[in-house]
């Protein structure tokens, strides 16, 4: 079990509650505008459909359109890679960097690699590694992990920023975001143009064509890219789509539903290296044939990432992304953690209400409640929640089972309530009462009353 | 409308609100129904069920099919506990018993509107209200549009109240923000429980609601926790209640 | 070998075989509603742009929005010319300092103001990026109501390196607040180029 449970680190986030005001506050704000983006396509719902089923349809053929895409990214000069974990991924990267005698490397917005940890095992390695990407690059600095998989620095303010890049890059001490992204710009640029090699992410790999698809807003993946001698893109083998038609479907979704935009300021699609160039891919498993043989998750590998689902849900809004202890956080993250690792991340599927809200923002229209409530069921018959629970649900479901036993229960339960409501008031032996009272329990119960009532009819 | 109406009230209901039990009852008898009590009905099994305990909570589901088997609608004030038994009972064997039951489980509000057809509720209601639609009734049932799919909030509920006489529907700021109740999650997650549902019943004051009403009394017991917690002018009162005619 | 073992697993893993959906049509609209939703959608992203009568000088243009550039790198045939030369081997240093890059779009994308641009016209994949401010060329015949019809005018066209431009690189990642010139050009500024409005999209451009 996690030495730190989501439930012990969000009650530390909400103890600032001007904070958590601020940060619910903050991710509303992109919820309202994916709403405005969404409602302003009359066949939203029809694309959402769509996606849907082009996912269910990929994922269902998937090594074919894998090797389909291997073949046409081959033929167009692109060095593809296979990689099974996290290690072997992180062994093939740094094997092609010595080779090139890379020692500096810049990097777009990659979750994947995030997930690799690539970064440490990287400058472990003695590869001076710079996120290019804003927000990447403000955490980056901060030591810190992305809270957010497409706003990383969203639990930052700008204060905190300033104070940051005052530190950390000669900055003066402006909490103007204008400001802070001109000196990220001067101070970025001289690392872009000073790179060995690029490593981007890849939103949508085209089996097709072999084309790579990359949706960023700032310009830094095309300038890492391109300016740099080596690019080597990294993708989880769930990226791959049949057909550049389906590009159509996708990219429609993706902006409005990650930030309410018509779609990012730049879909870069890489099909060669341009000349003189290297452009070398790593398809990597870690973990997701696994979650693939699981019908009841299957539909988790659909996910492109958007974050929507991480905006709307009103636990992630305030708790903050670290406080799911994973790198993909939020509703989703709760799908895919546990796949990964069960006994680490079982309690992750209860930092939810169920409330739905992440199921109907999806674009790709993952039922995430339905994952959420099935982990649950696993993490209970794995054992890996506590005794305590365990036991009381137990206890429950034997006194709710006989109307009897249910009777007499709720019987006590209301004297109690009535004769001693400070004793149940404890929080200690009560969470609820920290933050809220006990409902006043009546003298009598309905079916008592109708009974009583209507008892000879 | 023909065939034998249950009334199911689940097992917090009856312990701690009885009035609103009652008031469904006697709305349901108001507009002509004879409605029966099965006295071996205890609760539809979901508390241990969405803990991750399922099969804890399969003989108390089995019982919840026994008791209703023999009815054609089971109507309950709460989307909570109907959406369970319709979504959650493919854990059960699949006997006609349990097929009959699913279909036969109505959510109060929409056994008005779609099985009744009740048109006018015929009562007064003269007070600043909010309302606060269950999660599991808004999504889990569609018992109202979301948010992510419509700008306006809709469903059956808010159908019903429109037309209580002398009554005020407030606007929210977020019209289908989850209180936070959450089951289970109210105790484990303890913390971001109650901070959600004070700032559900915020969202409520600062548009001058006097009353928050809900199809969940589940909601409405968290909510009401939270506003007695923080002496706040604001109460809370089940849908039945206002629909029965109940006094503010 | 990972690649055999990746590839096995997946296919001992694959659900029951799901179709495949046919994309419909959806509804494309007039082209003058095109041509003032990409305006609009334009100015909501923070683009400019500019309606260039026939005949008229794009060299006027340019002066009159960037009055005091002086590394101008044009990919288009007519003045205002290169002051300024890349090519494929121009270095990274002397890339970023461009200040205004001149590139015609093949196509446009009413439904968000895309501008798709490729190597094909492209001296270095970097210049759309690299610049402080991109100048792009479009022809109004060329504006595609929505991606579905875009991806379905770029079909059988041979590119290394594409991207769909929508609007000036931006940022919202500190607080949200939306800053525009992040890492790419500060400004984008679309001339309409009715003089060009003639060329074909397809079959000249392969």
């Amino acid at each position: 079990m996690n030495p730190t449970t989501h439930a012990d680190a969000a009650a530390t986030f909400v103890r600032d509650a001007e904070r958590t005001a601020w940060h619910d506050q903050a991710l509303w704000f992109v919820r309202q505008r994916r709403d405005l983006a969404a409602h302003a396509v009359p066949e939203w719902e029809a694309l959402r459909d769509l996606a849907s089923a082009i996912k269910r349809h990929t994922v269902s053929h998937l090594a074919d359109y894998l090797e389909e895409f291997e073949q046409r990214a081959t033929r167009n000069g692109v060095v593809v890679h296979w990689a099974r974990d996290a290690a072997e991924h992180n062994g093939i990267v740094l094997g092609i960097l010595r080779a090139r005698g890379v020692r500096r490397l810049v990097k777009s917005k990659s979750m994947l690699t995030e997930e690799c940890r690539l970064n440490p095992f990287l400058e472990q390695h003695g590869v001076e590694v710079v996120e290019t990407d804003l927000g990447e690059r403000i955490v980056q600095l901060a030591d810190e992990e992305p809270s957010h998989i497409v706003m990383p620095a969203i639990h930052r303010k700008k204060e905190e920023v300033a104070a940051l890049f005052h530190r950390t890059i000669g900055a003066r001490d402006d909490p103007d975001p204008a400001y802070l992204t001109e000196a990220a710009r001067h101070h970025l640029r001289g690392a872009l143009v000073a790179a060995d090699a690029a490593i981007t992410g890849v939103n949508f790999a085209v089996a097709e064509t072999g084309a790579m698809v990359v949706c960023t807003n700032e310009g830094n993946a095309d300038l890492g890219a391109h300016l740099a001698p080596l690019h080597i893109a990294c993708m989880g083998l769930d990226k791959v789509i049949p057909r550049t038609e389906h590009l159509g479907v996708f990219l429609r979704l993706l902006a409005r539903s990650a930030t309410g935009q018509p779609v990012t300021a730049y879909t870069s699609h890489y099909v060669a290296p341009r000349p003189g160039a290297e452009l070398h891919v790593v398809i990597v498993d870690n973990g997701r044939t696994e979650q693939l043989g699981r019908p009841d998750f299957r539909e988790s590998l659909h996910c492109i990432r958007c974050g929507a689902c991480l905006n709307t849900c009103p636990v992630y809004r305030r708790s903050g992304g670290h406080s799911y202890g994973v790198t993909v956080a939020g509703p989703i993250g709760a799908v895919l953690a546990p796949g990964f690792d069960l006994a680490a991340h079982a309690l992750l599927p209860f930092a939810s209400t169920l409330c739905g809200s992440c199921a109907d923002v999806c674009p790709v229209k993952i039922d995430i409640p339905r994952q959420l409530y099935r982990w649950r069921q696993l993490a209970v018959a794995g054992g890996h929640v506590s005794r305590r629970k365990r036991l009381g649900m137990r206890l429950l479901g034997a006194t709710l089972a006989h109307v009897s036993r249910y009777e007499r229960a709720g019987r006590l339960v209301r004297r109690l309530l009535r004769s001693a409501p400070r004793l149940l008031n404890r929080p200690r032996l009560n969470p609820w009462s920290r933050g809220r009272e006990l409902p006043v329990a009546p003298a009598e119960s309905f079916r008592e009353w109708y009974r009583r009532e209507r008892g000879s009819r | 409308m023909r065939g034998r109406v249950a009334l199911f009230v689940p097992c917090y209901v009856d312990q701690f609100y009885p009035q609103v039990a009652r008031a469904t009852l006697e709305l349901l008898e108001r507009h002509g129904l004879t409605v029966e009590f099965p006295p071996e009905q205890t609760c539809c099994g979901q508390p241990m069920a969405n803990a991750g305990c399922e099969r804890d909570a399969l003989e108390t589901a089995g019982g919840f099919v026994r008791a209703f088997a023999g009815y054609d609608y089971v109507v309950s004030p709460s989307g909570s506990c109907v959406h369970h038994v319709r979504h959650h009972y493919d854990v059960l064997e699949q006997t006609d018993d349990v097929r009959r039951v699913r279909a036969a489980v109505y959510e109060l509000c929409q056994f008005l509107v779609e099985v009744l057809r009740i048109e006018d509720p015929d009562v007064v209601f003269p007070h600043r209200v909010g309302v606060h639609v269950g999660c599991h009734a808004q999504r889990g049932l569609r018992l109202a549009t979301s948010s992510e799919l419509s700008d306006r909030p809709g469903g059956v509920m808010r159908t019903l109240l429109e037309r209580v006489k002398r009554i005020e529907l407030i606007d929210l700021d977020r019209f289908d923000e989850c209180c936070g109740f959450g089951g289970t999650f109210s105790i484990t997650e303890e913390a971001v429980s109650a901070r959600m549902g004070l700032d559900r019943v915020r969202d409520h004051q600062r548009h001058g609601a006097e009353v928050i009403t809900s199809g969940d009394m589940s909601c409405l017991m968290h909510l009401d926790g939270i506003i007695r917690r923080q002496r706040l002018p604001i109460r809370v009162m089940h849908v039945a209640e206002i629909l029965n005619g109940t006094a503010a | 070998m990972s690649r055999e073992a990746i590839l096995a697993a997946v296919r001992a893993h694959q659900a029951e075989a799901a179709p495949l959906p046919a994309i419909p049509a959806f509804g494309a609209g007039a082209h003058t509603e095109l041509v003032a939703r990409f305006k609009t959608v334009l100015e909501q992203v923070g683009g400019a742009w500019v309606e260039r009568r026939a005949g008229s000088d794009l060299a006027a243009i340019i002066r009159s929005h960037y009055p005091d550039t002086a590394r101008i790198v044009s990919t288009v045939d007519e003045p205002p010319d290169s002051t300024f030369v890349v090519t494929e081997e121009t270095a990274p240093g002397d890339l970023v300092e461009v200040h205004l890059a001149i590139v015609r779009g093949r196509l446009g994308v009413a439904e968000n103001a895309a501008v798709w641009v490729d190597d094909e016209h492209l001296p270095h994949r970097a210049l759309p990026f690299v610049a402080e401010h991109l100048v792009l060329l479009l022809a109004p015949n060329d504006l595609m109501p929505d991606m579905h019809a875009a991806y379905a005018a770029l079909a059988g066209r041979p590119f290394g390196y594409g991207a769909f431009i929508s609007g000036p690189s931006k940022t919202a990642d500190i607080e949200q607040s939306l800053v525009i010139g992040a890492q790419g050009p500060r400004s984008l500024l679309l001339v309409f180029d009715r003089g060009d409005s003639s060329r074909p999209m397809h079959g000249t451009l392969g």
